[in-house]
């Protein structure tokens, strides 16, 4: 044995080699980014940061269940199982948010935030009691949901020496910021590969994202939406990528990978399988031909990556966290009898219509337009525990912009029908993306509709299509052509502004005035 | 803002030709500093704080000459005024009746006022004088003084909140917002609103978040501008 074998050295220059290559590679990689990228990403990371400046701890949708979850992960190393009946949160959270007022503000709009150095000093008591930060329940609403994005915050909340909720929480939210600022760059990606004709209206479309109110609310808290937004952003460049330069076990790994960090992140992803799965097949039955070898890997990995983790995840809960393979199981439920309505196959596939489109000859099911006051009046901004929103007549404009940025869309898919007939295939997918999505939510909407009598649907849930919302952007402006459409792009971009602005202004004098 | 490439002269005069992209920047940007301008110099009566109770409606009527007691409130700094939602009642009479508040066990000094009879259903602000100059507990007691009754917007129950009608308990809480000194501006109130921002956060950002919400959003704005101005460039 040589000097360098007995020392341990020999293995070691191989290793460091083979770490400076993949090094080198991620490097190159990164370098691949656009600037433009970067900067829409920096302009997002600004933005979220500074609404979770302004909106008061645990008012961001469930963010107290989210928040006891990642406490229960950090403190135990492991998800939360359910308890019934669910809760209590623990001491040192459950006292808190008694002192922040949390309670009396979630759902009353008239209630401001703590306004008073009396109550300052109330707060600051009750995060000096050192109260247990741990309790016998579970994490409310969170309980059931898979733990990728949990894991992750649970990183954070261990990084803060202090043990105070809030200092946890505001790094907590730092990192949901920079799951936003992440999923605009992927949205720019996307947007890249989807149009590639005109660089400049990947930049618009990006901006566009970064500015969405509600994407820029819910990115400034603690919430699992946040991976779930970053994933399903990441699924579509894949999916875009693929299609575009073809499929490869690189690009099937990226487009696996973010789908599986998705499903282990949030169920709701399961949304995009169908796409996914259609995007393969299409893909396969395209690329087999020309490259038989990369093709085949490249559906291999992306099969695996996808169903890789959430066989993990469901092992794990069985097995180690037991909390059965699915806690809360998927569309199981039971109606209590105090309930009046009970499921019927048919009532929920006329709920699952009518959540999105026109009633038609069906038996009504909402009392509402759920396509109006769920969707695009939540889209263009309900905020907090969906308790303030802006002036009606903001809405009304909001709709004028919304036909006129359609309609510049649809002028440049007809202008660019030839190619369009040629991605008929990619098109369909993410019609498939958007159907599987839609369906998916409107399922879980009429269950627990039945199941607690109470109404589930969220604007929100409908932010894993961010990058088509980017899409519809960058081909309105692309409809002004070389000459206009930067300037089109320009009045897009500060009316995105000009609308997080007043979004923030509410915001402000919802909490602090 | 990029020069569109053309220049023209006439002597030593150069006009520069602003290009469509500039153009709506400028306009786009005049428009968003028109549209603040505005919103920042309206003035209306602002709050000092609330007591948090839920508004569920009419919770409890006081007859003609009866006092409504709520201890166990913490008045607000600059609080120069109550608010209260009020009806006349019975329903449908349309004139509210006088009436008085005052604030009860407050350290140091007698505070109270009166609202004259005539009010309409609705936000009703009785004032107080003088101006509460520091957060303090205090019982709060509204009167009727007549003619006629009137009710009050609140919750009953509302969890282990107790007030009084003349001495007697009621488990219930009337909605009572804390209003500051006259009208005011949001341009007026924003030393305030940055004061407000530093409660109720982490020691890590509470004395900064203000400061940092503006630079935050001047550079999130600035970069964007910044990527705007070269689409044309990259076009």
């Amino acid at each position: 044995m040589s000097a360098e074998q007995a020392a341990g050295t020999l293995p070691v220059a191989p290793v460091a080699s083979a770490w400076q290559r993949g090094r080198a590679s991620v490097l190159d990689r990164v370098r691949v980014v656009p600037r433009a990228a970067w900067l829409c990403a920096l302009v997002a990371l600004a933005n979220t940061l500074a609404w979770s400046l302004i909106v008061p701890p645990f008012e961001v949708p469930d963010e107290n269940a989210h928040y006891a979850y990642v406490a229960h992960v950090a403190e135990t190393g492991s998800p939360p199982r359910p308890a019934s009946p669910e809760g209590p949160l623990p001491p040192r959270q459950e006292y808190l948010m008694n002192a922040l007022l949390t309670f009396g503000m979630v759902g009353n709009r008239n209630n401001p935030a703590p306004l008073t150095d009396a109550q300052q000093r109330q707060i600051e008591g009750t995060e000096a009691q050192r109260l247990p930060a741990t309790g016998p329940g579970d994490a409310l609403s969170a309980t059931n949901n898979p733990p990728a994005y949990y894991y992750l915050q649970a990183a954070v909340y261990k990084l803060m020496p202090s043990g105070r909720v809030l200092d946890k929480l505001a790094a907590m939210r730092c990192l949901s910021a920079l799951m936003g600022a992440l999923t605009v760059l992927l949205v720019f990606m996307f947007l890249r590969e989807l149009l590639p004709a005109r660089p400049w209206a990947w930049t618009a479309g990006a901006l566009l994202v970064a500015f969405q109110p509600l994407f820029g609310f819910i990115s400034a808290g603690v919430n699992n939406d946040n991976l779930l937004y970053l994933a399903g952003a990441g699924t579509l460049w894949g999916v875009a990528r693929s299609f575009r330069r073809g499929l490869t076990p690189a690009d099937g790994a990226l487009l696996g990978g973010f789908l599986g960090l998705g499903l282990v992140s949030k169920l709701t992803l399961l949304g995009f399988v169908p796409a996914v799965l259609l995007a393969l097949a299409l893909l396969l039955i395209r690329d087999l031909p020309r490259n038989r070898r990369a093709a085949l890997g490249g559906a291999a990995t992306a099969l695996s990556l996808s169903l890789g983790p959430v066989v993990l995840y469901l092992l794990l809960n069985r097995f180690a966290w037991h909390r059965g393979f699915i806690p809360g199981g998927v569309g199981g439920f039971s109606t209590p009898a105090s309930n009046p309505r009970h499921f019927s196959a048919a009532e929920e596939v006329s709920h699952v219509w009518q959540l999105f489109l026109p009633r038609l000859w069906l038996r009504p099911q909402f009392s509402s337009y759920p396509l109006w006051t769920t969707w695009f009046v939540g889209f263009i901004g309900r905020f907090g525990w969906q308790d303030y929103t802006f002036p009606y007549w903001v809405y009304n404009v909001a709709r004028v912009v919304t036909v006129i940025v359609l309609g510049l869309a649809a002028v440049e898919l007809v202008r660019c029908r030839a190619a369009l007939r040629r991605r008929m295939g990619e098109l369909a997918v993410y019609v498939a993306a958007v159907v599987g999505l839609c369906v998916e939510i409107g399922i879980q909407s009429y269950r627990y509709l039945v199941a607690n009598g109470l109404v589930f649907e969220q604007a929100r849930y409908l932010l894993p299509l961010l990058g088509l919302y980017g899409a519809i952007g960058a081909l309105a402006v692309r409809a002004g052509g070389r000459r206009w459409g930067p300037a089109l792009a320009a009045g897009l971009v500060l009316l995105a502004i000009g609308h997080d602005l007043y979004a923030q202004a509410i915001t402000l004098a919802r909490y602090y005035s | 803002m990029t020069p569109a490439g053309a220049e023209h002269g006439r002597g030593s005069r150069r006009v520069r030709r602003v290009s469509p992209v500039g153009a709506v920047l400028v306009v786009g940007l005049v428009a968003l500093l028109v549209a603040g301008g505005l919103v920042l110099t309206r003035s209306a009566p602002r709050r000092s704080d609330s007591d948090g109770a839920a508004d569920n409606g009419p919770a409890v009527t006081l007859q003609a000459g009866q006092q409504l007691c709520q201890p166990g409130e913490l008045v607000p700094a600059d609080t120069a005024a109550i608010r209260l939602d009020a009806a006349p009642a019975p329903a449908g009479a349309l004139r509210g009746p006088a009436l008085g508040a005052e604030l009860q066990d407050l350290a140091g000094s007698h505070v109270g006022g009166t609202l004259a009879a005539g009010w309409r259903r609705g936000a009703v602000s009785i004032p107080l004088a003088p101006t509460v100059r520091s957060d303090a507990g205090a019982t709060v007691c509204v009167r009727d003084l007549g003619p006629g009754p009137a009710s009050f917007g609140g919750s009953v129950p509302a969890g282990s909140w107790v007030m009084s009608i003349d001495g007697r308990a009621l488990g219930g809480r009337v909605r009572i917002d804390y209003l500051r000194p006259g009208s005011e501006s949001w341009l007026s109130l924003l030393p305030t609103l940055a004061h407000r921002l530093t409660l109720a956060k982490s020691r890590l950002v509470r004395h900064w978040a203000p400061a940092a919400f503006v630079l935050l959003m001047l550079l999130a704005v600035a970069l964007a501008l910044y990527a705007v101005l070269t689409l044309e460039a990259r076009a």
